[in-house]
Parts: structure tokens; C-alpha cells; sequence
């Protein structure tokens, strides 16, 4: 590089101000010049130019989002392309991209977008950052030390070395209630004290931010709601009428019983967990289906959270024998550094991974503990126990988790001023012994849930928290610690606390949180919290439950109940299985890290718009000629505006507002105008098929909301 | 009203009307790498990603037009490249592109190195974590979307200049980054 004849500094710094939209003509032409001269010169052009796209292309970027969906785009329904595709309504084509009447479908958008809200944005965890509103201004009666003070407001970028993350000095005073949360609790509370709780506290946040918390959700957005965080899927339409229909004043609170007992609980938490734990990616699919597995039987039982991650941590065996087994299995490559990794930040709700490495910035304190971490995993080894198939005298690869025969000894790392230092299995402040009949993966499991606090409850009450909420106490929720401090200590100590006395008993904390009051409301700013906008970077307040993206699986389990395939495949789980797998797997991405991350492409995104609109599943939900919940609304001897309200109903959980039932109404009216009695009817299908549509690839249908 | 015969089926390839699974995940996996390809020609991120979706409209369209098991990365480029011309037929006033001969060449010169992007983009996830926090902050405000540096200025209250100062520093340091974890690495293959 340093052998070119041209200036690279001049065409750094010509390549600078075009990035920035501030390069002359003349400076224009200079850069045409030095380009077309020198090979190189156009090689350093495309590799600066690259950077400047990449960082254009992936704002939502980084490590710290590993394990979570990248940040969700807002679509509006996708426009489907005016420009393409014939408009002759061949009937072969039906099962085409609905690029016929695609004029129409704009216009469906057009209307659906009223139902859209200024709620649904990006996801927290991987949000660029914070952005100031010009638009609020701030209320004199607040004395200025209590306004927000964002650092944009007060003047040149002033973030001290000692700060490393934005806004930690926003966080809202939340005045201590009586009696002190910090005084120990020795018994565990009633549900009811602990609701009482969350809203004193959540409603200090309020007070001390001078804000209104939204009104209430209706019933059908918190129905709704309620189905996607506890059961991964949207109410079916009768569940959603019977709720509407229901009068009586607990039915929220039956509804919550009823879901946690669900097969759906059982098997939507253990996606969620097995997600965390070893990740999509499609190689570690012997390990996903052990793991998921071992969590599918503690769901089921309610097993509390301490004994789940004590047998992940300690297992033994294959993934056949023992499914836990499948999580370290996944990990143990590279001197069980990822497994290092993901144990502090999925249990601990610790970033410890970039510890290893030297240059981090964080203090060697830090990264000495995620050494001593790592030396608990020392005794751990793979072995292939692979036996021969008798029948076919093959060989099959068959890995088990076994502890080795020896001590295990210390872990030697390199610290940060380039000593090479020792670490021992030291864990909450006790050291296990040395010795070969020592299991220090079994003492782990032990030392997890030591004390009256053990951190694996706070950093599962947080990891909860966020599920429902969108934003836990601290974002991310993997990355907790003084450098990032909680919006509300109290609380997630209280709850922390709650759920060890509990008996860690995960439905009875999801019980406090969706019954809760925060729960309760909507997801729309009301004109009293527009300042309440984490997704802007502020310290979330809970004023109303913020909007999160779909994940790939309750999209795809949500898309069945609206299609009804579901119920026509009932009992077919394999199947659907398989298909969930295989429809996933397009969105899966691994990187290959020493952390073994990856991600997922399920954001939202053109490419996604694109892949709904002519995926396989939706064109299944619009099928007249089969049993889908698509042909038994048609089919019943109901009007058109009735059909349609059902449509509405099955997608979103909701019926149409009057607003979008008339402009629906009219599309269809212009659908069939002129034709004649015989057409009229397969016009009219063809015309409900392009609203059911445009429903299921809408915004709302996309969101948690 | 449950046809179990009938529900065996996975809903079969409408005689080639719809774009396969494998035709759908290129599209998707690929669309990063015609960004890249595409910017390399205009510059500008804004351009490229309206020229991207044009492209994307015409891939869609031509779906059937692409053998499978064929590069599909080459093929999506030949249409952007044709995109990419009549994006620049159309402004044709607008005198910031470069010439019709330069973008060529860069076009084609882009594309031999399209396998190196991936790496790239690693390497600068990695780079972005070892940026000091408030050059990252920086660095992701001027990426959120629809902002660019004088917003940027505005918004933080700082002098413009200052924050071009630092935008460029950041970026030369993420470059430098980038190609010593480019060299690391060919020197570790």
C-alpha cells in the first residue's frame, strides 16, 4: 500500500467529503483523475467505499446484539410493484405475487397504515442510538437540573472517559418507598403485594418524570398481546371472540392461567430458550433438539429456573441420553471460550466475552472472572462415542459430555499489560478445592444459586422483563453491571428477590408481570408520555408496553393460526416441525465468532416484505380451493362487510375500525363493479383473498404491540 | 372438513410461477454484496439503495430467466449494472457521477473482489467494538438512518467541522482496522 505513487491522505480525504455530500465539481474531477490513473488508487477507493456502505447497509450492528433479531425496519405493507406483471387476471396466476390489482393493494396500504403507530421501532438492543426530538420542548415548571439531561441538550458532546454508554446520568430519580426494598425479604409476598409493587415503583418512574402513562389496551391489543409473549402465537378467532364476548371482571387473569397451562407454553418458551442457549444455526441441530427437549420436560413441569441451568451447566452424556448436555456441547470448542461466554451473558447477564481479548476497556477484575469462569469447564471433554450401525457396519458420529480424570488445574491467560496470569474456579466468593474427584461443573451448578440474591435471578427477571416489555431494567439485558446501571433498582431487586423465595417459579413471575399494571396498556404513546421513547435511546419508563418485532418463529406459528393449518394438520406436529425448520433456516446466519454468534435476518427488511409476500405460507392462507380459515370465512352465508371483519379478526386479533371497514368495503365494491352474476363471485373471492392479504403483510401483523 | 389426504401436500411449485426456496434465499443472502456492487459505481448509499430495489423489482421479474445451480451473485449484477446506467440516463444533469468509462471499469474491478466483502463486514464488526464508546456512539449516529453528518452537527451541538474531523478519523481508524484484519487473516489461511 505504501508503494502507490498517488496521495493517499488527498484521496482519503476526497473519498471524505463525497461521504459527507461536501465534494466541489472541481474536487469531483481531482477524484476522477487520481482514480483512473493508478489500479491501487481505484483498490483503497472501493475498500474505503465499502466501509462507508457496510456501515450504511448494517446500522444495527455489533456484537452487542448477538442473540437478538437486528434492528426491525418499519415496513409498511410492501408496495408490491406498480410497474410489473401484467394485469390480465389469468387464473393460473393466482397463486402469483399478488402484482394483479396491484393498485388496489397500495391503496389497502394505504389505509392499513392508519393502525400503524410512531411506536414501532427498531429494536432496542441494536438501535444506533439516541436521537433528540427537537420537537419537545421542555416544561418550565421543571427546574432545569430535573430535565432531561441528554448530553445533546446541554451543549458540545461531553462524555466523559468514565462513562462509556450514553445517557447513564438520564436515569430518573425514582424516590425510595416504604418499606425499603432493600430491607430483606424473608418470606416470599403475595401475588398481590408483588403487583402492588411493580405499579408503586413503575408509577414512581412516572411521577418523577412528570409523565402520563398510555390509556389502557383494549382488550383485543393486550389479547393479543398476551398470546404472543406467553404462547408464541396470535389468539385463534374464536379465542379472540369468546375473550371480547366475555363479560366478566377476571378474564384477564383466567386468561393468563389458561395460557400458561398451554402445550404452546411449553413449547414456546423452550424455542426461546434453545435460541439463547445454542443458537439457529442448522449445524448444531443434534444439540437444539437435545436442548430443546430437556427444556420442553422442565417447562412442562415448571422445574424452577436454579435446577434448569444447574443440570445445563453440569450435564453429561449425548444429546440422546441427556438433552441438556446439547448446550456446553454446542460451546466447549475453543478452550470452552464461547461457553465461557454465553454461561455469564444468558445466566449472569454478563458481557464477559470481549474480556478476553486485550485491548477491551474494561478493568482486569472483569477480565480475571471470566477466566475463573472458564476454569470451571477445565475437566469437561468431547468424546465421539460413535458405534457402529450393525446393519449397515457404518460408523456413527456420536459426541458425549464427559468429565475428564484429572484435577482440571488453573486457567492461564494472558492479562492485559501482557502477564501471563492464573485463574482459579473461583465463583461468588468461594474457591473449589483441586483435586480429580472434585466435579467443579456440579460445584458451578451449586455456587450459581448460593445467597439470597443469586445473580442468575436477576439476570432472569431481567431477561423476562424485557420479553414483555420490549426493554428490560437494564438494555442490553445481557449487559448488566455498575457501568450500567438499571432504571429501576428497586424493582429488579424486589422481583429478584420474589422469584427466589418463589422457589424460582418462572409462571408465577410471568403471572406479576402480565397482570401488572404497566402490562395493561397500550402500546400507543399517549399526548402525556411522547418523552417515554427507550427506542430512542432514553431510560425506558414503562408508561406504555413498547412495540417488538415478531421473532421468525412466532411469525411463522402465528401465520398457521391465521391460516387455519394449524387445526388442519393437528397432530402432525413433526410436520409442521420440519417445515417451521426448514422455513427458519432461510433466515439464519452464523458468523463463526469465538463466540460462536450469529444472527438472524428476520428484520423486516424488502427481502423479508418479498419472501412473506411469495412464501409458500401465505399463499396456503389465501387457497379458497382448501380447508383454510381463509375458505371457511368466505364460505359462510354472512355478508361481505361480516367476511371481512373476520378476515381482520383472524389476522390481527381485532376488528376494522369503521374508517378502514368502509374503505375495504369500497375496494371490494370496485373489485367486482361491472361484472357479471357468474364473475361477480370469483371476483369477490379474489377480492377478499387481496385483503386477507394485505392484512397478513402488514405492519401490525408483524409487531408485538 | 379436515382432508388429511389432502394436507400432505406442501404446497407444489406452480410450474415454475414462483421463485424456489433457493432462488429466495440468494436473493436474500445476496442482497448486501449487490448493495456494495452497486454503490462501488454511484457513490452514494442513498442512490444505491433505490437503484437496489429497481434491481430487485427486475430480478423478480426475471426470475425464471436465472439457471439454478448458476452464480447467482453474477447474474443479479448483470441487472444492476443495467440499473445502474439508467439510473445515471435519467440524471444525466446531475454532474456529481463519474464517467461512463471510470464506472465501468470499477464496476468490473468491483465484483472480482465481491468474495471479500463478508470478511469485511466481520472485520468491521469487529473494529466497531474496539472503537472507544463515544467515537462509536459517534459513529452509529451518523449511520441511523436519514442522517448525515450536518444533521449530526446540529443535533450534538457541535461545530460541523469538528464532527467531519472526527467521522473522518473514526473512519480511517475502522479502515486501518479492517485491512490489518484482512492481512491477519490471508496471512493465517
Amino acid at each position: 500500500m505504501s508503494a502507490a505513487s498517488f496521495d493517499e491522505r488527498e484521496l482519503i480525504e476526497l473519498l471524505e467529503q463525497g461521504f459527507e455530500d461536501r465534494l466541489s465539481d472541481d474536487d469531483r474531477v481531482r477524484l476522477e483523475t487520481i482514480l483512473r490513473a493508478e489500479p491501487a488508487a481505484r483498490r483503497l477507493y472501493r475498500s474505503y467505499l465499502t466501509l462507508h456502505g457496510l456501515l450504511y447497509w448494517d446500522t444495527a450492528f455489533g456484537s452487542d446484539s448477538t442473540f437478538e433479531l437486528p434492528a426491525y425496519v418499519p415496513t409498511a405493507i410492501p408496495a408490491p410493484p406498480a410497474t410489473s406483471a401484467p394485469l390480465s387476471a389469468r387464473h393460473a396466476e393466482r397463486r402469483m405475487p399478488r402484482y394483479v390489482l396491484a393498485g388496489t393493494l397500495t391503496a389497502v396500504a394505504a389505509v392499513l397504515s392508519i393502525v400503524l403507530w410512531p411506536g414501532t421501532t427498531p429494536n432496542p438492543e441494536t438501535l444506533p442510538i439516541t436521537q433528540n426530538d427537537p420537537g419537545t420542548t421542555p416544561d418550565p415548571a421543571v427546574p432545569p437540573g430535573d430535565r432531561d439531561p441528554r448530553p445533546q441538550h446541554t451543549g458540545p458532546l461531553a462524555l466523559s472517559p468514565t462513562t462509556p454508554t450514553r445517557d447513564r446520568d438520564a436515569i430518573p430519580t425514582i424516590p425510595e418507598l416504604t418499606p425499603s426494598p432493600n430491607v430483606a425479604v424473608t418470606q416470599g409476598s403475595s401475588d398481590a403485594v408483588i403487583r402492588e409493587y411493580i405499579e408503586a415503583q413503575i408509577r414512581a418512574g412516572w411521577e418523577a418524570s412528570e409523565i402520563e402513562p398510555s390509556a389502557a389496551a383494549d382488550d383485543a391489543e393486550w389479547l393479543r398481546r398476551v398470546h404472543l409473549d406467553l404462547i408464541g402465537r396470535i389468539p385463534t378467532a374464536s379465542e379472540a371472540t369468546a375473550f371480547l364476548d366475555d363479560r366478566s371482571p377476571d378474564k384477564r387473569e383466567r386468561v393468563v392461567d389458561r395460557l400458561l397451562e398451554r402445550p404452546e407454553y411449553v413449547y414456546h418458551w423452550s424455542t426461546v430458550w434453545t435460541n439463547l442457549l445454542v443458537g439457529r444455526a442448522p449445524e448444531r441441530e443434534e444439540f437444539q433438539v437435545g436442548v430443546a427437549k430437556f427444556l420442553r420436560d422442565s417447562f412442562r413441569e415448571n422445574r424452577p429456573w436454579n435446577e434448569i441451568v444447574g443440570e445445563l451447566v453440569s450435564a453429561e452424556g449425548t444429546p440422546e441420553e441427556n438433552g441438556a448436555s446439547g448446550f456446553l456441547l454446542a460451546h466447549v470448542n475453543n478452550q470452552a471460550v464461547p461457553a465461557t461466554a454465553v454461561t455469564a451473558k444468558v445466566f449472569l447477564g454478563t458481557q464477559v466475552s470481549c474480556t478476553q481479548c486485550h485491548d477491551h476497556p474494561f478493568n482486569d477484575a472483569k477480565q480475571n472472572q471470566f477466566w475463573e469462569l472458564n476454569t470451571f469447564f477445565k475437566q469437561t471433554e468431547v468424546v465421539d462415542e460413535g458405534k457402529y450401525d450393525p446393519e449397515t457396519g457404518r460408523r456413527l458420529r456420536e459426541v458425549a459430555l464427559r468429565k475428564k480424570s484429572d484435577a482440571g488445574g488453573p486457567t492461564f491467560y494472558e492479562s492485559r499489560n501482557g502477564l501471563v496470569r492464573p485463574a482459579y474456579p473461583i465463583f461468588a466468593g468461594e474457591i473449589v478445592p483441586e483435586g480429580p474427584e472434585v466435579d467443579r461443573r456440579k460445584e458451578l451448578a451449586r455456587l450459581l444459586a448460593v445467597g439470597e440474591k443469586p445473580q442468575i435471578a436477576e439476570a432472569f427477571v431481567n431477561r423476562l422483563w424485557k420479553h414483555f416489555f420490549g426493554y428490560g431494567f437494564t438494555n442490553p439485558v445481557d449487559d448488566m453491571g455498575p457501568h450500567n446501571p438499571a432504571t429501576h433498582p428497586q424493582l429488579l431487586d424486589r422481583l429478584a428477590r420474589e422469584f427466589v423465595l418463589s422457589g424460582y417459579d418462572q409462571k408465577r413471575l410471568m403471572k406479576w408481570i402480565c397482570l401488572s399494571e404497566p402490562y395493561q396498556l397500550t402500546s400507543r404513546p399517549g399526548a402525556g408520555n411522547v418523552a417515554d421513547s427507550p427506542e430512542l435511546g432514553d431510560f425506558p419508563l414503562f408508561s406504555r408496553v413498547y412495540v417488538k418485532p415478531m421473532s421468525a418463529e412466532q411469525a411463522f406459528d402465528s401465520l398457521l393460526v391465521a391460516t387455519g393449518a394449524a387445526s388442519a394438520q393437528a397432530g402432525n406436529w413433526d410436520q409442521i416441525e420440519r417445515q417451521r425448520r426448514k422455513w427458519l433456516q432461510q433466515f439464519v446466519q452464523s458468523y463463526g465468532t469465538d463466540d460462536n454468534d450469529e444472527s438472524t435476518s428476520f428484520s423486516g427488511t424488502v427481502p423479508q416484505a418479498l419472501m412473506l409476500m411469495n412464501g409458500e405460507l401465505i399463499q396456503e392462507a389465501l387457497r379458497y380451493d382448501r380447508p383454510t380459515q381463509f375458505q371457511s370465512i368466505v364460505r359462510r352465508n354472512v355478508s361481505d362487510t361480516e367476511k371481512i371483519r373476520q378476515l381482520c379478526l383472524s389476522a390481527l386479533s381485532r376488528y376494522p375500525s369503521d374508517e378502514e371497514l368502509s374503505a375495504m368495503k369500497r375496494l371490494l365494491t370496485r373489485a367486482t363493479a361491472g361484472a357479471g352474476n357468474g364473475q361477480r363471485q370469483e371476483l369477490t373471492v379474489q377480492g377478499l383473498q387481496d385483503i386477507f392479504w394485505a392484512y397478513l403483510n402488514s405492519s401490525e401483523f408483524a409487531v408485538v404491540h | 372438513m379436515t382432508d388429511t389426504r389432502d394436507d400432505q401436500t406442501v404446497p407444489e411449485p406452480a410450474s415454475g410461477l414462483v421463485p424456489d426456496a433457493a432462488f429466495i434465499k440468494d436473493f436474500t443472502r445476496f442482497q448486501r454484496p449487490m448493495f456494495l456492487f452497486i454503490l462501488s459505481q454511484v457513490r452514494n448509499p442513498t442512490d444505491a439503495e433505490e437503484i437496489l430495489q429497481e434491481t430487485n423489482i427486475v430480478i423478480w421479474r426475471k426470475f425464471e430467466s436465472f439457471e439454478p445451480g448458476s452464480n447467482f451473485l453474477a447474474w443479479a449484477c448483470q441487472i444492476a449494472r443495467y440499473e445502474v446506467l439508467k439510473h445515471l440516463d435519467r440524471n444525466r444533469r446531475d454532474k456529481h457521477y463519474f464517467s461512463d468509462e471510470l464506472i465501468e471499469q470499477l464496476a468490473g474491478e468491483s465484483l472480482e473482489e465481491a468474495d471479500e466483502w463478508e470478511l469485511r463486514r466481520e472485520a468491521l464488526s469487529q473494529c466497531l467494538q474496539k472503537l472507544r464508546p463515544r467515537d462509536r456512539e459517534l459513529i452509529e449516529k451518523r449511520y441511523a438512518p436519514g442522517e448525515m453528518g450536518k444533521d449530526l452537527a446540529e443535533e450534538i451541538g457541535r461545530p460541523l467541522n469538528s464532527v467531519y474531523q472526527s467521522l473522518g478519523r473514526i473512519r480511517r481508524t475502522l479502515h486501518e482496522c479492517i485491512q490489518r484484519y484482512l492481512a491477519a487473516t490471508e496471512a493465517g489461511s
